[in-house]
Protein backbone atom coordinates (compact mmCIF):
# COMPACT_ATOMS: atom_id res chain seq x y z
CA UNK A 1 0.00 0.00 0.00
CA UNK A 2 1.58 3.56 -0.71
CA UNK A 3 1.27 5.85 2.32
CA UNK A 4 -0.52 8.63 0.69
CA UNK A 5 -1.06 9.97 3.91
CA UNK A 6 2.55 10.13 5.08
CA UNK A 7 3.39 13.67 6.66
CA UNK A 8 7.10 14.53 6.59
CA UNK A 9 8.72 16.97 9.37
CA UNK A 10 6.09 16.69 11.72
CA UNK A 11 7.61 15.63 15.53
CA UNK A 12 6.14 12.28 16.58
CA UNK A 13 4.57 13.84 19.70
CA UNK A 14 2.40 16.06 17.60
CA UNK A 15 0.73 13.43 16.03
CA UNK A 16 -1.24 11.90 19.09
CA UNK A 17 -4.38 11.35 17.83
CA UNK A 18 -5.69 7.92 16.51
CA UNK A 19 -5.82 8.18 12.64
CA UNK A 20 -3.04 10.83 12.17
CA UNK A 21 -0.54 9.66 9.47
CA UNK A 22 2.72 8.43 10.60
CA UNK A 23 6.27 8.29 8.75
CA UNK A 24 9.59 6.87 8.89
CA UNK A 25 10.69 10.53 8.31
CA UNK A 26 8.37 11.48 11.46
CA UNK A 27 10.45 8.83 13.79
CA UNK A 28 13.50 10.01 12.32
CA UNK A 29 13.08 13.59 13.40
CA UNK A 30 12.11 12.74 16.60
CA UNK A 31 14.65 10.01 17.72
CA UNK A 32 17.54 11.08 15.06
CA UNK A 33 19.45 8.55 13.04
CA UNK A 34 21.16 8.34 9.57
CA UNK A 35 19.63 7.73 6.23
CA UNK A 36 18.57 5.50 4.78
CA UNK A 37 16.00 4.98 7.30
CA UNK A 38 14.65 1.47 8.55
CA UNK A 39 12.30 0.93 11.33
CA UNK A 40 14.54 -1.77 12.68
CA UNK A 41 16.59 0.68 13.91
CA UNK A 42 13.65 2.35 16.06
CA UNK A 43 13.19 -0.95 18.35
CA UNK A 44 13.13 0.29 22.06
CA UNK A 45 16.42 -0.21 23.77
CA UNK A 46 18.06 -0.04 20.57
CA UNK A 47 21.08 2.59 19.79
CA UNK A 48 18.43 4.97 18.88
CA UNK A 49 15.14 4.61 21.14
CA UNK A 50 16.39 4.73 24.66
CA UNK A 51 13.16 5.48 26.16
CA UNK A 52 9.58 4.00 25.66
CA UNK A 53 7.80 6.68 26.74
CA UNK A 54 4.88 5.62 25.49
CA UNK A 55 4.50 1.74 26.36
CA UNK A 56 4.36 0.62 22.75
CA UNK A 57 7.33 0.55 21.41
CA UNK A 58 8.90 -3.51 21.51
CA UNK A 59 12.43 -4.38 21.97
CA UNK A 60 12.00 -6.66 19.29
CA UNK A 61 9.39 -9.15 16.84
CA UNK A 62 6.86 -6.98 14.73
CA UNK A 63 6.78 -3.39 14.47
CA UNK A 64 4.27 -1.09 13.38
CA UNK A 65 4.33 3.22 12.57
CA UNK A 66 0.89 2.92 15.08
CA UNK A 67 3.16 1.63 17.69
CA UNK A 68 4.97 5.51 17.87
CA UNK A 69 2.42 7.72 18.31
CA UNK A 70 2.53 9.40 21.56
CA UNK A 71 6.32 8.67 21.76
CA UNK A 72 8.58 11.37 22.70
CA UNK A 73 12.74 10.79 22.94
CA UNK A 74 13.95 11.49 26.40
CA UNK A 75 14.76 14.50 28.23
CA UNK A 76 15.49 15.64 31.46
CA UNK A 77 16.89 18.57 32.73
CA UNK A 78 17.22 19.54 36.16
CA UNK A 79 18.25 22.30 38.57
CA UNK A 80 18.98 22.25 41.95
CA UNK A 81 18.83 25.10 44.82
CA UNK A 82 20.14 24.66 48.28
CA UNK A 83 20.34 27.21 51.55
CA UNK A 84 21.74 26.41 54.69
CA UNK A 85 20.68 26.19 57.99
CA UNK A 86 20.79 29.33 59.77
CA UNK A 87 22.51 30.19 63.00
CA UNK A 88 19.41 31.21 66.24
CA UNK A 89 20.81 32.39 69.67
CA UNK A 90 18.29 29.72 71.35
CA UNK A 91 18.05 26.50 69.54
CA UNK A 92 18.84 24.61 66.10
CA UNK A 93 16.75 26.71 63.41
CA UNK A 94 16.64 23.20 61.42
CA UNK A 95 15.78 25.58 58.20
CA UNK A 96 18.02 24.44 55.57
CA UNK A 97 16.28 23.93 51.93
CA UNK A 98 16.60 21.67 48.95
CA UNK A 99 14.91 22.58 46.01
CA UNK A 100 15.08 20.11 42.95
CA UNK A 101 13.27 21.72 39.46
CA UNK A 102 12.54 18.96 36.59
CA UNK A 103 11.25 19.69 33.07
CA UNK A 104 11.60 16.56 30.75
CA UNK A 105 9.24 14.42 28.65
CA UNK A 106 7.50 11.94 30.86
CA UNK A 107 6.13 14.15 33.62
CA UNK A 108 6.55 11.18 35.87
CA UNK A 109 8.90 11.47 38.42
CA UNK A 110 9.92 10.40 42.11
CA UNK A 111 12.54 12.50 44.87
CA UNK A 112 13.54 11.05 47.26
CA UNK A 113 15.70 12.92 50.23
CA UNK A 114 17.17 11.03 53.16
CA UNK A 115 15.08 10.99 56.16
CA UNK A 116 12.33 12.32 53.65
CA UNK A 117 9.54 11.13 52.62
CA UNK A 118 9.33 10.24 48.39
CA UNK A 119 7.78 12.77 46.65
CA UNK A 120 5.98 12.41 43.20
CA UNK A 121 5.84 15.03 40.35
CA UNK A 122 3.67 14.67 37.33
CA UNK A 123 4.45 18.17 35.94
CA UNK A 124 7.04 19.83 34.53
CA UNK A 125 8.47 23.14 35.38
CA UNK A 126 7.91 22.23 39.37
CA UNK A 127 10.81 22.83 42.10
CA UNK A 128 9.94 20.07 45.18
CA UNK A 129 11.77 21.15 48.09
CA UNK A 130 12.28 19.68 51.03
CA UNK A 131 12.73 21.28 54.10
CA UNK A 132 13.46 21.65 57.59
CA UNK A 133 16.95 20.05 57.27
CA UNK A 134 19.71 20.48 59.81
CA UNK A 135 23.10 21.22 58.78
CA UNK A 136 24.17 17.96 57.37
CA UNK A 137 24.79 15.92 54.09
CA UNK A 138 22.10 14.30 52.46
CA UNK A 139 21.39 12.13 49.31
CA UNK A 140 18.16 13.05 46.97
CA UNK A 141 17.09 10.65 44.03
CA UNK A 142 15.44 11.24 41.16
CA UNK A 143 13.84 8.66 39.20
CA UNK A 144 11.87 8.34 36.37
CA UNK A 145 9.27 6.29 36.51
CA UNK A 146 9.03 5.30 32.83
CA UNK A 147 12.21 4.27 32.51
CA UNK A 148 13.01 3.10 36.18
CA UNK A 149 16.31 5.63 36.02
CA UNK A 150 17.47 7.12 38.99
CA UNK A 151 19.98 9.40 39.20
CA UNK A 152 21.50 10.36 42.91
CA UNK A 153 23.19 13.32 44.00
CA UNK A 154 24.65 14.23 47.18
CA UNK A 155 24.07 17.66 49.00
CA UNK A 156 25.95 19.32 52.06
CA UNK A 157 23.39 21.57 53.39
CA UNK A 158 25.98 24.38 55.74
CA UNK A 159 25.07 25.99 59.10
CA UNK A 160 25.09 29.91 57.71
CA UNK A 161 27.56 31.48 56.74
CA UNK A 162 28.60 28.10 55.44
CA UNK A 163 27.20 27.68 51.79
CA UNK A 164 25.17 24.59 50.71
CA UNK A 165 26.38 22.73 47.77
CA UNK A 166 25.73 19.75 45.78
CA UNK A 167 28.83 17.32 44.24
CA UNK A 168 30.28 17.44 40.63
CA UNK A 169 26.69 20.01 39.89
CA UNK A 170 26.51 23.80 39.92
CA UNK A 171 23.19 25.33 42.11
CA UNK A 172 21.13 27.14 39.72
CA UNK A 173 21.91 25.63 36.34
CA UNK A 174 20.20 23.30 34.55
CA UNK A 175 21.52 20.01 33.81
CA UNK A 176 20.35 17.85 31.23
CA UNK A 177 20.56 14.11 32.47
CA UNK A 178 21.02 11.26 30.06
CA UNK A 179 20.32 7.21 29.90
CA UNK B 1 -0.68 2.96 31.65
CA UNK B 2 -0.01 1.29 35.25
CA UNK B 3 3.12 3.01 35.99
CA UNK B 4 1.29 6.45 35.04
CA UNK B 5 1.40 9.28 37.81
CA UNK B 6 -2.23 9.28 38.55
CA UNK B 7 -1.89 5.68 39.10
CA UNK B 8 0.23 5.26 41.37
CA UNK B 9 -1.47 8.04 43.50
CA UNK B 10 -4.26 6.33 43.29
CA UNK B 11 -2.56 3.16 44.68
CA UNK B 12 -0.94 5.10 47.43
CA UNK B 13 -4.00 6.59 48.56
CA UNK B 14 -5.21 2.61 49.03
CA UNK B 15 -2.36 2.24 51.09
CA UNK B 16 -2.21 5.61 53.33
CA UNK B 17 -2.10 9.02 54.25
CA UNK B 18 -1.39 11.08 50.97
CA UNK B 19 -0.14 15.10 50.45
CA UNK B 20 -1.49 16.05 47.85
CA UNK B 21 -0.54 19.54 45.93
CA UNK B 22 -2.85 20.40 43.30
CA UNK B 23 -4.09 24.00 41.69
CA UNK B 24 -7.40 25.40 42.34
CA UNK B 25 -8.66 27.26 39.34
CA UNK B 26 -5.55 29.53 39.07
CA UNK B 27 -1.60 28.69 38.95
CA UNK B 28 -1.24 29.24 42.32
CA UNK B 29 -0.63 25.64 44.20
CA UNK B 30 -2.13 24.18 47.32
CA UNK B 31 -0.75 21.33 49.30
CA UNK B 32 -3.27 19.26 51.65
CA UNK B 33 -3.30 16.02 53.43
CA UNK B 34 -5.67 13.42 52.86
CA UNK B 35 -6.92 10.38 54.19
CA UNK B 36 -6.43 6.78 53.47
CA UNK B 37 -9.37 5.59 51.05
CA UNK B 38 -11.58 2.87 52.06
CA UNK B 39 -12.48 1.29 48.78
CA UNK B 40 -12.09 2.56 45.05
CA UNK B 41 -15.05 4.43 45.04
CA UNK B 42 -12.61 7.68 45.54
CA UNK B 43 -11.95 8.02 42.25
CA UNK B 44 -15.00 9.25 39.48
CA UNK B 45 -13.16 7.77 36.09
CA UNK B 46 -16.24 9.62 34.26
CA UNK B 47 -15.04 13.13 35.39
CA UNK B 48 -11.41 12.11 36.15
CA UNK B 49 -12.04 13.38 39.38
CA UNK B 50 -11.09 12.46 43.44
CA UNK B 51 -13.04 12.67 45.89
CA UNK B 52 -11.16 12.85 49.25
CA UNK B 53 -11.16 13.07 53.32
CA UNK B 54 -9.39 16.18 54.43
CA UNK B 55 -7.52 15.01 57.25
CA UNK B 56 -6.60 18.33 58.21
CA UNK B 57 -10.49 20.07 58.15
CA UNK B 58 -12.51 16.71 57.96
CA UNK B 59 -13.76 17.68 54.79
CA UNK B 60 -15.02 16.15 51.51
CA UNK B 61 -12.91 17.90 48.58
CA UNK B 62 -13.04 17.16 45.21
CA UNK B 63 -9.93 17.38 42.87
CA UNK B 64 -9.34 17.08 39.18
CA UNK B 65 -6.82 15.16 38.40
CA UNK B 66 -5.47 17.22 35.53
CA UNK B 67 -5.11 19.62 38.35
CA UNK B 68 -2.69 17.62 40.47
CA UNK B 69 0.97 18.11 40.51
CA UNK B 70 2.48 16.20 43.06
CA UNK B 71 1.79 14.52 45.93
CA UNK B 72 4.13 12.81 49.06
CA UNK B 73 3.37 9.49 50.71
CA UNK B 74 4.93 6.61 52.25
CA UNK B 75 5.89 3.69 49.96
CA UNK B 76 7.97 0.72 49.51
CA UNK B 77 11.02 2.79 49.28
CA UNK B 78 10.22 4.92 52.89
CA UNK B 79 12.57 4.12 55.83
CA UNK B 80 11.55 4.21 59.29
CA UNK B 81 12.78 7.72 59.47
CA UNK B 82 11.00 8.62 56.10
CA UNK B 83 7.84 7.68 57.57
CA UNK B 84 7.95 9.19 60.99
CA UNK B 85 8.92 12.33 59.33
CA UNK B 86 5.77 12.05 57.47
CA UNK B 87 3.52 11.25 60.85
CA UNK B 88 4.68 14.52 62.55
CA UNK B 89 4.73 16.81 59.41
CA UNK B 90 0.88 15.56 59.46
CA UNK B 91 0.54 15.95 63.32
CA UNK B 92 2.31 19.28 62.99
CA UNK B 93 -0.28 20.53 59.46
CA UNK B 94 -3.49 19.30 61.70
CA UNK B 95 -2.14 21.30 64.91
CA UNK B 96 -0.53 24.32 63.10
CA UNK B 97 -4.75 24.42 60.96
CA UNK B 98 -6.11 24.04 64.65
CA UNK B 99 -4.12 26.51 66.13
CA UNK B 100 -4.56 28.90 62.72
CA UNK B 101 -8.46 29.07 63.44
CA UNK B 102 -8.64 29.60 66.98
CA UNK B 103 -6.56 32.91 66.58
CA UNK B 104 -7.95 33.90 62.88
CA UNK B 105 -10.65 35.65 64.61
CA UNK B 106 -8.28 38.30 66.77
CA UNK B 107 -5.67 38.66 63.48
CA UNK B 108 -8.14 39.15 60.71
CA UNK B 109 -6.86 37.05 58.18
CA UNK B 110 -8.81 37.67 54.76
CA UNK B 111 -8.86 33.57 54.14
CA UNK B 112 -7.01 31.71 56.40
CA UNK B 113 -7.69 28.57 54.40
CA UNK B 114 -6.03 30.14 51.05
CA UNK B 115 -2.91 31.32 53.28
CA UNK B 116 -2.57 28.08 55.13
CA UNK B 117 -2.81 25.56 52.38
CA UNK B 118 -0.45 27.55 49.75
CA UNK B 119 1.97 25.83 48.57
CA UNK B 120 4.54 28.36 48.47
CA UNK B 121 4.06 29.93 51.52
CA UNK B 122 6.50 28.27 53.94
CA UNK B 123 6.02 27.70 57.87
CA UNK B 124 7.73 31.53 58.28
CA UNK B 125 5.29 33.16 56.33
CA UNK B 126 2.58 30.93 57.86
CA UNK B 127 4.44 32.00 61.26
CA UNK B 128 5.34 35.71 60.29
CA UNK B 129 1.81 36.18 59.88
CA UNK B 130 0.27 34.31 63.15
CA UNK B 131 2.48 36.86 65.28
CA UNK B 132 2.18 39.87 63.46
CA UNK B 133 -0.64 39.86 61.64
CA UNK B 134 -1.60 41.35 58.51
CA UNK B 135 -0.35 45.30 58.70
CA UNK B 136 2.76 44.56 57.54
CA UNK B 137 3.49 42.47 54.37
CA UNK B 138 5.11 38.99 55.26
CA UNK B 139 7.29 39.44 52.08
CA UNK B 140 8.60 42.31 54.07
CA UNK B 141 9.54 40.84 57.13
CA UNK B 142 11.06 38.06 55.51
CA UNK B 143 13.32 40.21 53.54
CA UNK B 144 13.85 42.34 56.82
CA UNK B 145 14.81 39.27 58.62
CA UNK B 146 17.04 38.44 55.48
CA UNK B 147 18.70 41.82 55.80
CA UNK B 148 17.92 42.64 52.21
CA UNK B 149 15.62 45.48 53.22
CA UNK B 150 14.80 47.39 56.40
CA UNK B 151 11.66 47.83 58.00
CA UNK B 152 10.71 51.75 58.38
CA UNK B 153 10.72 53.16 61.87
CA UNK B 154 6.63 52.94 61.94
CA UNK B 155 6.70 49.80 61.01
CA UNK B 156 9.58 48.77 63.22
CA UNK B 157 8.01 50.24 66.16
CA UNK B 158 4.73 47.82 65.69
CA UNK B 159 6.66 44.59 65.74
CA UNK B 160 8.86 45.36 68.69
CA UNK B 161 5.09 46.38 70.02
CA UNK B 162 3.84 43.01 69.00
CA UNK B 163 7.33 41.31 69.96
CA UNK B 164 6.63 42.65 73.51
CA UNK B 165 2.84 41.93 74.16
CA UNK B 166 3.99 38.28 72.78
CA UNK B 167 6.52 37.95 75.32
CA UNK B 168 3.96 39.34 78.05
CA UNK B 169 1.38 36.53 77.09
CA UNK B 170 4.14 34.16 77.49
CA UNK B 171 4.93 35.54 81.24
CA UNK B 172 1.53 35.75 81.80
CA UNK B 173 1.37 32.27 80.79
CA UNK B 174 3.96 30.74 83.06
CA UNK B 175 2.71 32.76 86.33
CA UNK B 176 -0.52 31.32 85.82
CA UNK B 177 1.02 27.73 85.94
CA UNK B 178 3.30 29.32 89.25
CA UNK B 179 0.27 30.61 90.86
CA UNK B 180 -1.12 26.97 90.34
CA UNK B 181 1.64 25.41 92.43
CA UNK B 182 1.97 28.10 95.16
CA UNK B 183 -1.77 27.37 95.81
CA UNK B 184 -0.89 23.75 96.18
CA UNK B 185 2.56 24.69 98.31
CA UNK B 186 -0.19 26.61 100.08
CA UNK B 187 -2.32 23.69 100.69
CA UNK B 188 1.01 21.26 101.72
CA UNK B 189 1.89 23.91 103.89
CA UNK B 190 5.11 23.31 102.54
CA UNK B 191 7.16 26.74 104.23
CA UNK B 192 10.08 26.18 101.81
CA UNK B 193 8.22 25.63 98.66
CA UNK B 194 5.96 28.36 99.03
CA UNK B 195 9.08 30.68 99.55
CA UNK B 196 11.13 29.51 96.55
CA UNK B 197 7.69 29.45 94.27
CA UNK B 198 7.23 33.33 95.51
CA UNK B 199 10.88 33.83 94.66
CA UNK B 200 10.73 32.74 91.27
CA UNK B 201 7.17 34.54 90.57
CA UNK B 202 9.13 38.00 91.90
CA UNK B 203 11.73 37.05 89.41
CA UNK B 204 9.34 37.05 86.30
CA UNK B 205 7.72 40.44 87.52
CA UNK B 206 10.82 42.00 87.12
CA UNK B 207 11.23 40.81 83.62
CA UNK B 208 9.33 42.80 81.96
CA UNK B 209 11.41 46.07 82.47
CA UNK B 210 14.79 43.99 81.30
CA UNK B 211 13.43 42.56 78.32
CA UNK B 212 11.49 45.79 77.19
CA UNK B 213 14.65 47.90 77.76
CA UNK B 214 16.73 45.19 75.32
CA UNK B 215 14.51 45.55 72.55
CA UNK B 216 14.18 49.22 72.31
CA UNK B 217 17.64 49.14 71.79
CA UNK B 218 17.72 47.26 68.81
CA UNK B 219 17.59 48.71 65.49
CA UNK B 220 16.47 45.82 62.91
CA UNK B 221 13.57 43.22 62.96
CA UNK B 222 16.19 40.55 63.25
CA UNK B 223 17.80 41.56 66.13
CA UNK B 224 14.32 41.95 68.07
CA UNK B 225 13.26 38.46 66.91
CA UNK B 226 16.68 36.90 67.90
CA UNK B 227 16.11 38.43 71.77
CA UNK B 228 14.03 36.26 73.93
CA UNK B 229 14.49 36.46 77.88
CA UNK B 230 15.85 33.25 79.03
CA UNK B 231 13.38 32.88 81.78
CA UNK B 232 9.77 33.01 79.39
CA UNK B 233 11.86 30.96 76.70
CA UNK B 234 10.91 28.98 74.33
CA UNK B 235 10.28 32.26 72.22
CA UNK B 236 8.30 32.19 69.31
CA UNK B 237 9.76 30.08 66.37
CA UNK B 238 10.09 32.22 63.26
CA UNK B 239 13.43 31.16 61.89
CA UNK B 240 12.70 28.67 58.66
CA UNK B 241 13.64 31.23 56.24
Amino acid sequence: MLFGMIVINNYIHMLQKAGNPISLGNIQKEFAGTNPIKLSEYYFEGSLVKANTNGKIPKSGVNKFSNYYGAQTFNLDIKFTASSETASTYSNSNNGVIGVYLTGTSNNWKISCTGETAINVGSSGLTTKFTGLNSDSYTVTVKDIPTSKSWSFTFKIGLAPAGSSVSNYSLNTLHNLTL
Amino acid sequence: MENSFIEILKKRLLQGSVIITYKIGTDILYERCFMKAENENFYNSKYSHFQLMCIIKNTLEVIKSSDIVKFESIDEDTDSLGKLHFENKIKAMKSAYEMYSLKVKSILFDDVDDFFFREDYTTTHKQLKLIFGKTIPVENLIQALRGVAELSENELYFCKNIWIKAHEERKLEIIAILDSEIKEASVLEDADLLAEMNAIKEEYGNCYGDFFKEINSFKTLKEVTDYWHPLTLPAPQIYRL
